[in-house]
């Protein structure tokens, strides 16, 4: 059994100010076929998402213990096309408009969420690919292309194998595979292949943390391997059970793990503040699963006692008083 | 599932390749036509790595090979110099001497173990700066129009043609001494205290028009002047960390203080409370532990109804209150005036007051006002009365009924209890009343108020009302209170930019006329409502803004026919935009927009000059107060400017050396300038802008950075070599680089503590904070004291309007970056209400027009359920080009004055960079419809 490198994304810190996807664009994906896909998204949920609709295929393991292979995605509308713009249109006195026009993008549904004024509500949901520890993609690839590395279990495309059968892609419940029809190699009948995210493996090869988790300047990402009992990512996953995986329920094992969001609290028809945050449980549920209940009030409890001038390990770690302590590379 | 999802698929390989971008040019970036990025050649192998199950070498070094392409070859150091309060240290990566990437240097030291530390500091559009300058809005060239303006056609020109073009234009007036008519400005494109000075330091030689930035924009704060005399006031971040009470009002730091935010929300876990004040649900709000939804531009009223349950319920912290406000100062009965010196003794002064001390049962000079010899806020003995009427009598023996100024405000504040303010504001009593108390019950309460509130009507009563309310209960120093605009002392002489005086003009009363507002404005709002609300009508407050400038001292020196707008949008920032561009352009005979990329302004202007843009030049950059580093831009090594792109510095001696051989062509060497009794200069323009003192020359912004390192407190000793070897920052350890505190190496700054603890006095006319003003307008008008107001907005157009901050610019620095557009929708949107948009037809995405009778402009509509159901917004800055018919978001934007923001020659309401009115962009009201068959 190898290691596992993780990431905690802390929710309440998080400032939906992309700054981590512009990161990834500008670190992997503004070239070379990749420009429509984004390895690193930020959603604002309650929403589609991205891309859209993903969590409505059909993915994860079915119970006979094999991979789902749903539909795809079309490529790359569900994405969002990757517009154009011209630039040299404002030289001429034109109009500059994005070609070609707009009908769906990564964000689309930017801070929309659910919910009537003035109890609307939503929250960031930044996305990597969660290295899972039971990859679906990995199983459903009929060329093994897909490894989950020992050392560090992260989950690669090899591509001297994808011959782009876009298995992965249909059995992933996040869509965090993509494929990139720029690598065709059309005499060996190979339409494109598979390309994902790295967590910035040539960069912790470095003693750099990936590009999304050091440039993020919210500072909610602690990047750490699992295994490290002294360390944080362990102590906010495993000890203080703070941080809980997406979609538990298709049953990939993320090693991606949240902190979920706190709300303000809704306000009744009179305009009084109510004890019922904004975002409902039920909602929450449906994302983390049933242990995002007991999260938010261990969260709370360790709040309250750090708001009394009391310690709170867990605080403490979630303020990050240091940045580079939150990688544990 | 959707059909469309069960259909699956995606495109043909041909399809993606087009709208990717790739066909027949994969692996290309950027505009200029080489490209770092490939896939690497490397041969395919099957590897069983030594540390088990991995990839075959060919993708790792595929990925690896990548990885080093966006490191470079060379290294550089920048912050991005625009109007932003950020201020970041970044590591510029370069490849073949072009930037291919940019990443947060990151090392800023933690400043003491009990503060999260600043990293990484940058946000989502410094992030793509290395893309965006690369794109094909950049300027490589000196272009000239060559149809008519915003046709849209161009010439390439020389720099010798244009330098020649222009500095003909300038001699004209400039050298028959009209320098009037000349404006230079340097706009809020390239905002740091070393890019500007060329600029700065040109236009203040020859005497030309630059406006105040901060009024034009409409980002001054006359309301924090008000109260404190100056405006630069509020705390390095670190202080929103330790805050037990954060009150965001007119502010989004989730959104437009990137950077910083991290510390309001590590704040949150510590313990603070986070109670967000605005009408929309925005991204800091869905953090705060409270949301307050309010009626927009009635912010006025929710100041007073938290200032009368201070009050009611005596929350107040006296003592406090006697010390640090006017409010024990005596106001006459009879006409509402302060009680001064001038009415007591014969010559007696007029800026020093009174107070009743009930120790001794008499009136009493207080100490500390500007025409006070105890330059003390002491009190010593005194024992100033906050309530209750008494009667002085002057040596003359006339009986002079008296009460303090308190007496007043208790008054006013009765009128607006919460339950009476509900009305206005829409915010149930239970919340004020909770709020205040939680509020005056902080140790330590801090209000983060940003640069929207001045933007209303009222945000001026708004601003100073938030600083009664701190004041009262007590909110200062290191317990807190107003956060606006900190800044650092750079601690360059003042010569440097101003070697001779420039005139500086009122920004907002200069864009009114320049602009021909008060056309729109008149257009726009009803006598009636406005008269009703702001206790004048249309006809009196235009004739205010003309008395602005004859007799309260705001100064204005005409419409300009020669404007040379350095990094300024102005075509596009301008409320009724597409009226006061036509008003601005009409007489000017020379527009010269001096850019990095074409912007709204440039697309009009008649020459377009080529500048450089972050990474490219030297600097070091300071100013802006939340952040303690003083951060380097050096480029990295072996860096090509794109076509012929230069300098500020270069750009503007060569315009110097190029006026100085017209004008000595013309016989012209010195010109008169009886208005500010100096000569100017301009046979020998050149050597003055060069010599920046005696022996001294610089010629270029390396040159410039490395004078100013020897001038700068904070920076002595350090070289650009060191710079590059410490990764790009100082970090300053002089204390008296904070303006109204000392800077300690170990601490959180706060505002006034000299004030607080030294007991120094403030610089305003009371020499306390000041919440009783007694200028005859204000008077005249009912705002003594702070008070509350109505929204002016016309009652015939059925929506609030507002255009608050996107998270993907600075003004329109990267607002047409694709990256971004990609993040968002594309093109420019409004948000509205989803109920609001059933009952008029329109559903998400539908083209609608929003329009009243100032202009019209056409967006995509935005269903949002945050958007109160009476209002619809639209983040600002998008570029005029971004719109059909380059009707711009200012189209429907009424131009307002307030009346508050008029007054001047008054104590410490005098004219200049703490005082000036607003650009106010947020008074007016639209409707809305769907645009049919779109």
């Amino acid at each position: 059994m190898g290691r596992q490198l993780a990431m905690v994304m802390d929710l309440n810190k998080c400032l939906g100010c992309q700054t981590c996807t512009v990161a990834c664009k500008t670190q992997w994906t503004n070239r070379n076929g990749r420009e429509y896909m984004y390895w690193n998204n930020v959603e604002s949920m309650p929403g589609k998402g991205y891309p859209r609709g993903y969590q409505e295929y059909d993915t994860g393991w079915s119970p006979d213990g094999r991979p789902r292979i749903g539909e795809l995605p079309a490529i790359p509308e569900d994405y969002g096309v990757p517009w154009e713009v011209d630039y040299s249109a404002v030289r001429e006195g034109s109009v500059l408009r994005p070609e070609p026009a707009p009908e769906w993008g990564p964000n689309w549904d930017e801070d929309v969420g659910d919910g009537d004024y003035p109890n609307g509500y939503y929250f960031y949901l930044p996305r990597i690919c969660n290295h899972c520890t039971n990859p679906t993609c990995v199983a459903a690839c009929p060329y093994q292309a897909i490894v989950k590395r020992e050392k560090d279990g992260v989950v690669l495309v090899d591509l001297d194998k994808c011959r782009g059968m876009q298995m992965c892609i249909r059995s992933c419940p996040y869509k965090k595979v993509y494929f990139n029809a720029s690598r065709a190699r059309p005499d060996e009948g190979i339409q494109g292949q598979s390309e994902k995210c790295l967590f910035c493996f040539p960069r912790i090869e470095k003693g750099l943390p990936p590009a999304c988790a050091r440039q993020c300047v919210g500072r909610i990402r602690h990047v750490g391997y699992l295994d490290d009992e002294e360390g944080r990512v362990h102590k906010l996953v495993r000890k203080w059970k703070v941080a809980l995986p997406l979609l538990p329920d298709r049953g990939t094992g993320p090693n991606v793990y949240y902190v979920p969001p706190l709300s303000p609290p809704k306000l009744d028809a009179e305009g009084k503040p109510t004890d019922e945050p904004r975002i409902p449980m039920a909602y929450l549920e449906s994302l983390f699963g049933p242990d995002v209940g007991p999260a938010l009030e261990t969260l709370k409890t360790e709040m309250a006692k750090k708001a009394r001038g009391e310690t709170s390990e867990l605080v403490d770690l979630l303020i990050a008083y240091r940045h580079e302590d939150m990688f544990e590379l | 599932m959707s059909d469309e999802k069960k259909k699956g698929g995606g495109l043909s390989r041909r399809q993606l390749l087009k709208v990717s971008g790739l066909a027949g040019a994969a692996g290309v970036t950027g505009a200029a036509g080489y490209g770092v990025y490939r896939f690497a050649q490397a041969e395919s192998e099957d590897v069983e790595t030594e540390g088990g199950r991995d990839v075959g070498e060919t993708t790792a070094a595929m990925y690896r090979s990548e990885l080093e392409d966006t490191r470079g070859d060379a290294v550089g150091y920048s912050p991005h110099c625009v109007n932003c309060k950020g201020n970041c240290a970044w590591t510029v990566f370069a490849k073949d001497g072009r930037v291919v990437r940019e990443e947060q240097v990151a090392r800023y030291p933690q400043i003491s173990p009990d503060l999260p530390d600043a990293n990484p500091r940058g946000c989502n559009k410094g992030g793509l700066h290395s893309q965006a300058m690369y794109e094909e809005d950049r300027v490589l060239h000196p272009m000239k129009r060559a149809g008519e303006r915003g046709e849209g056609r161009w010439r390439r020109i020389s720099w010798d043609e244009a330098l020649g073009e222009i500095a003909g234009k300038v001699v004209d007036y400039a050298g028959t001494g009209a320098f009037g008519d000349v404006m230079l400005y340097a706009g809020t494109g390239v905002l740091s205290p070393l890019r500007r000075v060329p600029a700065l330091r040109l236009g203040s030689l020859l005497g030309a028009v630059r406006f105040n930035v901060a009024g034009a924009v409409g980002d001054m704060f006359p309301g924090a002047t008000a109260a404190y005399g100056i405006s630069i006031v509020g705390h390095s971040s670190e202080a929103w960390f330790e805050a037990d009470y954060v009150l965001v009002w007119g502010m989004n730091p989730s959104v437009s203080r990137i950077p910083d935010a991290h510390y309001v929300w590590e704040g949150k876990y510590r313990g603070s409370r986070v109670v967000t004040l605005s009408p929309d649900y925005n991204a800091t709000a869905r953090q705060s532990s409270l949301w307050i939804p309010i009626e927009p531009g009635t912010d006025s009223f929710f100041a007073m109804s938290m200032i009368h349950v201070v009050l009611e319920e005596e929350l107040y912290d006296e003592d406090f209150v006697r010390e640090q406000t006017d409010l024990g100062l005596l106001v006459k009965a009879e006409d509402g005036r302060l009680l001064r010196e001038s009415d007591m003794v014969p010559g007696g002064k007029d800026d020093v007051f009174f107070v009743w001390d009930e120790a001794t049962g008499q009136p009493a000079k207080a100490p500390g006002s500007m025409g006070s010899p105890d330059a003390t806020l002491d009190l010593g003995a005194l024992r100033p009365a906050l309530g209750g009427r008494f009667t002085v009598r002057t040596p003359y023996g006339e009986d002079i009924e008296v009460a303090p100024a308190m007496e007043v405000l208790r008054r006013e504040a009765a009128r607006f209890s919460p339950e009476e303010t509900r009305r206005h504001t829409g915010i149930h009593p239970s919340i004020i009343r909770d709020e205040a108390r939680r509020f005056a019950a902080a140790e330590r309460a801090i209000v983060l108020m940003g640069y929207r509130i001045h933007k209303y009507e009222w945000g001026m009563l708004s601003c100073w009302g938030s600083a009664l309310l701190l004041a009262l209960t007590g909110h200062a120093g290191r317990r807190g209170g107003l956060d606006l605009d900190n800044e650092w002392h750079v601690g360059l002489p003042s010569t440097l930019s101003s070697p001779k005086p420039a005139r500086f003009g009122s920004g907002h009363l200069g864009e009114w006329f320049d602009g021909g507002m008060e056309s729109a404005f008149r257009d726009h709002f009803d006598d009636e409502e406005l008269r009703s609300r702001a206790g004048v009508d249309k006809r009196e407050l235009a004739q205010l803004a003309r008395d602005a400038v004859k007799g309260q001292g705001f100064s204005y020196f005409g419409k300009p026919k020669v404007m040379l707008l350095f990094f300024d949008n102005k075509l596009s920032r301008n409320s009724a935009q597409k009226r006061s561009e036509a008003a601005v352009l009409d007489g000017v005979e020379l527009l010269v927009d001096v850019n990095y990329r074409i912007d709204s302004t440039a697309t009009m202007a008649d020459i377009v000059l080529p500048a450089i843009t972050n990474y490219e030049g030297h600097d070091l950059r300071f100013d802006p107060g939340y952040s303690r580093f003083a951060n380097f831009m050096i480029p990295p090594p072996g860096l090509e400017v794109p076509g012929e792109a230069k300098s500020e510095w270069e750009i503007c001696e060569l315009l110097a050396a190029k006026i100085e051989e017209v004008a000595q062509a013309r016989g012209i060497d010195t010109v008169p300038d009886p208005e500010f009794g100096v000569d100017r200069n301009l046979g020998g323009l050149r050597d003055e802008l060069v010599r920046v003192e005696p022996g001294v020359e610089i010629h270029g912004g390396r040159e410039l950075l490395e004078w100013a390192l020897t001038e700068m407190p904070f920076a002595r000793g350090w070289t650009l070599e060191r710079a590059v070897r410490e990764h790009g920052f100082i970090t300053p350890t002089n204390g008296d680089a904070g303006q109204t505190s000392p800077l300690y190496p170990d601490r959180a700054f706060y505002s006034f503590e000299p004030q607080v603890y030294l007991k120094q006095p403030y610089a305003t006319a009371s020499g306390r904070q000041q919440f009783y003003i007694d200028h005859e307008l204000y008077l005249r008008l009912g705002f003594r004291v702070p008070t509350a107001r109505e929204p002016v907005r016309p009652g015939k157009f059925p929506f609030a309007y507002y255009t608050p901050h996107t998270r993907y610019s600075i003004h329109t620095t990267w607002r047409t970056n694709k990256y971004h557009l990609r993040l968002q929708r594309g093109e420019p949107h409004v948000c509205i209400n989803p109920q609001t948009a059933l009952r008029k037809g329109i559903r998400d995405h539908d083209l609608v027009r929003v329009f009243n009778d100032v202009g019209e402009l056409f967006a995509r509509a935005k269903l949002h359920p945050g958007t109160r159901p009476n209002a619809i917004w639209m983040e600002h800055a998008w570029e005029n080009y971004q719109f059909d018919g380059h009707k711009g978001y200012n189209n429907v934007v009424a131009p307002m004055l307030s009346p508050l923001e008029l007054a001047g020659g008054h104590g410490h309401l005098r004219f200049g960079p703490f005082w000036d009115g607003n650009q106010l962009t947020s008074a007016g009201s639209v409707d809305v419809e769907k645009v049919e068959g779109a």
